[in-house]
């Protein structure tokens, strides 16, 4: 089976009630992520979302690619600049290498936007295909 | 400094030391973080294992809390990770533990960057990883 050039983009809006979700799921209740007030007085000006919901879009990115049963073996990342609340993110990446279909696992180069076109998160990660049997 | 007992002051940048081993909290994939999970991702719907994302949510939790309290306005500003094992299912619980790797003074900012693994409750790593933080105090 061929390994994409591309990863299927996949999206989310971070929303007051994402971000809120997230907070929920992390227990991570940084005022900087829920409190207008407090993150109006931040360089950001404005809540931002935390940094790993940014990248669970990726993880969606790679599950509309490969389907579910696909997961990330390694992964390395810079967080460079933050989503915004009620920002729209994407995730995308390229396969870092030729193909090579006999492969069990390929690394992919990936980055996570918001619609402005500004880097939020960018890295790379090595993804292992098929069932719970092909894990690492 | 663990994640039980937790004091009131946050730590600060000098109470951390190179390679000190610095707590750890147990976590536990509750249906309700499940369904929160389902509600942020519908695509998780049919999810019988935590997604990779939802075990990197219980993952950060983990580090949250096996030392505290973190002061407010830290930036999580580089991340490696390692996915060794099998996720968790819903009810199923796992330990995240955090050593202090190093710490830098770099162009004015405190950054520290910790080492954390996740196993679950059989003791085998389910996940391992580095994180960068900018600390804010």
């Amino acid at each position: 089976m061929q390994w994409p050039a591309n990863l299927i983009e996949a999206q989310l809006r971070a929303s007051p009630e994402a971000i809120r979700l997230y907070a929920e799921i992390t227990r991570d209740f940084n005022p900087l992520h829920l409190d207008a007030d407090f993150a109006a007085k931040t360089p950001f000006g404005r809540p931002i979302a935390h940094g790993t919901l940014s990248l669970a879009v990726l993880w969606e990115a790679i599950a509309a690619t490969f389907g579910p049963d696909a997961r990330p073996a390694t992964a390395e990342m810079r967080f460079l600049a933050p989503i915004v609340e009620g920002a729209l993110i994407s995730a995308t990446g390229t396969r870092a290498g030729a193909d090579d279909p006999l492969a069990a696992t390929m690394r992919y180069d990936f980055t996570v936007t918001d619609e402005a076109g500004t880097q939020a998160l960018a890295g790379s990660v090595e993804i292992t295909r098929g069932g719970a049997d092909a894990g690492p | 400094m663990s994640g039980e007992g937790r004091e009131s002051t946050p730590l600060r940048f000098a109470d951390f030391t190179p390679g000190a081993h610095l707590g750890e909290a147990r976590v536990v994939l509750d249906p309700e973080r499940f369904a929160r999970w389902r509600a942020l991702f519908p695509t998780a719907a049919q999810a019988q294992e935590a997604p990779p994302g939802l075990l990197m949510a219980l993952f950060m939790n983990g580090f949250a809390e096996a030392f505290a309290p973190h002061p407010d306005g830290n930036i999580h500003a580089g991340q490696t990770l390692a996915f060794t094992g099998r996720s968790l299912r819903a009810g199923e619980g796992a330990r995240v533990s955090v050593t202090c790797r190093e710490k830098e003074i770099k162009r004015g900012r405190n950054r520290v960057r910790f080492e954390a693994r996740m196993c679950n409750d059989a003791g085998d790593e389910i996940m391992s990883g580095e994180m960068l933080v900018i600390w804010a105090v």
